[in-house]
């Protein structure tokens, strides 16, 4: 497809529960993370809407509707419980 | 050794109260938070960790630094559990000294505060009486309300 890019994203607790993998490499034409997410969301029935999660892109917290970067490593971050 | 870490193996509170001596200390505060045995009405056998280290390890380091900034004290640090913990473990210890004690308390109050909110942490509970369910958000409310509900009638 032209104009898409290679991403990595890597799934933790309730996501890689529902994902069944740890980690996948997509391509996409997606132009958010939010988008991406979205996509992402309603493959796996996650039970979460965008609004309610955040996102940390190569190690560092960023905005939803930053645009996406080709080799990206995305980690779409559900509700935190620790402590 | 860095002030904030992850552990994979039981959390030692003399050995981290060790690496705050300092004599300019009147006070030293400490918080232990703790696996019990109860949420939402649910009897808890114990429960799983599952941390985001690499990012979990910057965000605990800025914490630290931002009550250094932020209060009077000398020295604070704090080491977070994952992996799998039964009742009573340590799953979160936090360790602050200062000259007075005002300071030393505002500062472990903020720092686990910040912990509980910002860390990419998630806890999975293991029930007497159903699946294990990931807990959600900081005030414990369960990601999967209608299946707890289940459980219990």
């Amino acid at each position: 497809m032209s104009g898409s890019i290679t991403v990595e994203v890597i799934y933790y607790a309730i996501f890689r529960d529902m994902a069944l993998i740890e980690r996948e490499q997509l391509q996409t034409d997606r132009s958010t993370y939010r988008e991406l997410y979205t996509e992402l969301a309603d493959r796996y029935k996650f039970p979460l809407q965008s609004a309610s999660i955040q996102v940390a892109v190569n190690d560092e917290f960023v905005d939803l509707d930053q645009t996406l970067s080709d080799g990206d490593q995305i980690v779409f971050i559900p509700p935190v419980s620790g402590g | 050794m860095d002030p904030f870490s992850i552990s994979s193996d039981p959390i030692d509170g003399a050995q981290l109260v060790g690496q705050l001596d300092d004599l300019r200390a009147g006070a030293l505060v400490t918080f232990e938070g703790r696996v019990r045995n109860h949420n939402q009405g649910f009897e808890v056998m114990g429960l799983d960790y599952q941390v985001y280290e690499t990012l979990a390890l910057k965000e605990g380091s800025r914490i630290l630094a931002e009550a250094l900034d932020q209060f009077d004290i000398h020295a604070c640090i704090a080491c977070h559990r994952q992996g799998y913990l039964a009742l009573g473990d340590i799953a979160v210890w936090v360790g602050v000294i200062s000259s007075h004690r005002q300071d030393a308390f505002g500062a472990a109050q903020y720092i686990i505060d910040h912990i509980k909110a910002r860390l990419p942490i998630w806890k999975k509970e293991h029930y007497v009486d159903g699946p294990a369910q990931w807990v959600c958000c900081q005030d414990h409310t369960l990601l999967q309300r209608s299946l707890v509900d289940q459980l219990r009638s």
